[in-house]
């Protein structure tokens, strides 16, 4: 089951992404992951619009990875905007940042985020890192994504 | 004879007159109330003396006749002398004196006048009336009553003079409450001045610590960026993991590393630029103008760009090396964010601000401020890749870069233009309508 969880990658840096797709590979995380370089883009895949209408091409994730540092709209206007996405409650946000800021992350979950993981410097401690997340995805139970399928 | 004389007297006052004269005049005498003698010569010898001198005198009329008169009064000492004038002289005088040792006083007064004989003064009437001590009496309050007067009256001179000053204490006390009241609000006042003064020293105190942690926090949370593309990459390189990417794993150590150098020296021009003591003075734009087009020759003409120069240039109160970076700077972005294969066309042109701002305002107020009166205000318009409106604030904030993979840079060089117009007292904004590229302008003051 955890295999089918799409997990959906926000981050504007080119070599933070493949470090991402490294440690994932070395994590065995297989899970299929998507990526979006920007909070613009990243708003635009979860509302399905754009270039992203196709559903099977880019499916609804059940779990967000959301950089919060970008150009364009950033990692706080994602979650913002996703307060008041209704359809998009049962999405499982993990902010994966630079930043240690703690008003950062008091401003994260108040805007609603599950969880609030820095982005490690060490490549091993990001392959630690993405071990613990596969853990969780094999753990947790998580509801169908969309509602009409609940009905 | 006293009676005599009298009667003579009389005789030569009236000498017609058939009626017993003397006669009448003695007997009013002996019947008189008033007390009377009369005197004969230079001694004053009594001769004659009433019913009533005898009674005042308390002795028979055997007793009192051939004494000297002064025998016989009891306050006589200027009584004497004026017998004396009035026998010498003839003239009728009065007299009044005290009795000596009588307490409480005893007032004697006298009226004399002569008598005549023979062309000649003989004697002398002595008319006697003891006041006793009704006058005394009458005088001490009279003088009580005066006095009662004159104490009244200095007493209400006083009572004026306190009530004056009691006035006057009253006033004064009531400006002095008053000035105490004036004290105490302006105390008040400057307690709360103070306390404003505090609280916004305290806020810009906070804001200005605020901006540093977060310059501090951008700093060091931009520069890890890199170093963590460096670190990962360089454990690929090291753990020999997919050879056939060490390549590009070194090239993206290599470009990480170039890019970190080059944000940490605009990071210093930005400091330096914040930091720095700027002396403003008159500066010809045009020879700014002149020196950055000339020093970015080489890229317009990589670029195979055109930069069109409108003159005429105005005089701006700047700092000269200042200008030139942020119009460098502007320049160099118009030259980097156009569309792939479109040339740069950038137009750098000044216009005054007018005299006066319009006495009406549009409805609408544009994005874009008017120049205030003073100040010039400098375009550079490019027909680039322009900035959406959201965006157009955050351009200027440092490291903000919207197009990190686009476009090359560090997200400095519109944060260093920022603080370099800002510093030397003018502002900076852009507008970019859709579809026709970016117009920054920025206002500077025109020297006086």
């Amino acid at each position: 089951m955890t295999d089918q969880q799409t997990i959906l990658l926000v981050d504007d840096s080119e070599n933070d992404l493949t470090l991402m797709s490294i440690a994932f590979r070395r994590a065995g995380l297989n899970s299929p992951l998507q990526v979006v370089h920007n909070g613009e883009e990243a708003i635009a895949y979860l509302a399905g619009e754009g270039r992203y209408t196709d559903r099977n091409e880019f499916p609804l994730p059940a779990v967000m990875l959301l950089d919060l540092n970008m150009p364009m709209k950033d990692g706080f206007d994602v979650l913002d905007w996703l307060r008041k996405q209704s359809r998009l409650k049962r999405l499982s946000t993990i902010v994966l940042t630079a930043s240690v800021r703690p008003e950062d992350v008091e401003r994260a979950f108040e805007l609603g985020a599950h969880s609030y993981l820095v982005k490690p410097a060490a490549l091993e401690d990001l392959v630690a890192m993405i071990r613990c997340l596969r853990d969780w995805l094999k753990l947790n139970h998580f509801p169908p994504l969309n509602e009409h399928v609940k009905r | 004879m006293s009676t005599e004389a009298m009667a003579e007297k009389q005789t030569t006052t009236n000498a017609n007159q058939p009626l017993d004269l003397p006669g009448l005049c003695l007997a009013f005498t002996e019947r008189a109330p008033l007390p009377m003698a009369a005197v004969e010569g230079t001694t004053h010898i009594v001769r004659y003396a009433n019913p009533a001198f005898c009674a005042l005198m308390a002795k028979p009329m055997e007793q009192l006749v051939e004494k000297r008169i002064s025998d016989l009064l009891p306050a006589k000492d200027q009584c004497v002398t004026l017998l004396d004038r009035v026998f010498r002289t003839g003239r009728p005088a009065s007299h009044a004196e005290h009795e000596p040792s009588q307490q409480p006083l005893v007032l004697w007064s006298y009226t004399m006048w002569p008598v005549l004989a023979d062309e000649r003064f003989v004697g002398v009437i002595i008319q006697v009336t003891e006041t006793a001590k009704f006058h005394e009496k009458t005088v001490a309050m009279n003088e009580a009553l005066m006095l009662g007067a004159v104490r009244q009256h200095e007493l209400k001179e006083a009572a004026d003079r306190l009530n004056a000053k009691l006035e006057l204490e009253i006033t004064e006390r009531k400006h002095a409450q008053q000035a105490l009241l004036e004290a105490k609000a302006a105390l008040a006042d400057e307690a709360a001045h103070l306390e404003r003064l505090v609280t916004e020293r305290t806020a810009e105190l906070t804001s200005s610590n605020k901006q540093l942690e977060a310059f501090i926090y951008t700093i060091a949370h931009d520069l890890r960026a890199p170093l963590r593309a460096m670190q990962g990459f360089s454990d690929m390189l090291v753990n020999g993991e997919d050879p056939k990417a060490a390549v590009d794993y070194a090239q993206r150590i290599r470009t990480s590393a170039r890019l970190m150098d080059a944000m940490l020296t605009d990071l210093l021009a930005f400091s330096r630029i914040s930091q720095e003591k700027l002396d403003l003075g008159p500066v010809h734009f045009e020879t700014i103008v002149q020196a950055t087009l000339a020093s970015l020759e080489t890229n317009i003409q990589k670029a195979n760009g055109r930069v069109e120069a409108v003159g005429p240039w105005p005089i701006v109160l700047a700092h000269g090396p200042t200008l030139s970076q942020v119009l460098f700077n502007l320049v160099s972005n118009a030259l980097k964010f156009v569309r792939p294969g479109v040339p740069p066309q950038i137009r750098i042109r000044a216009e005054e601000a007018p005299a006066t701002h319009p006495s009406t305002l549009p409805l609408h107020p544009p994005a874009t401020p008017p120049a205030q009166p003073g100040f010039i205000r400098v375009w550079v318009e490019d027909n680039g890749i322009g900035i959406a409106p959201e965006h157009q604030e955050q351009i200027f904030r440092l490291f903000l870069r919207l197009h990190r993979d686009a476009y090359e840079g560090t997200g400095v060089g519109l944060a260093i233009v920022q603080k370099a117009i800002e510093r030397m007292g003018g502002r900076i904004g852009v507008e970019s309508p859709p579809g026709h590229g970016s117009r920054f302008w920025f206002d500077l003051r025109k020297p006086h």
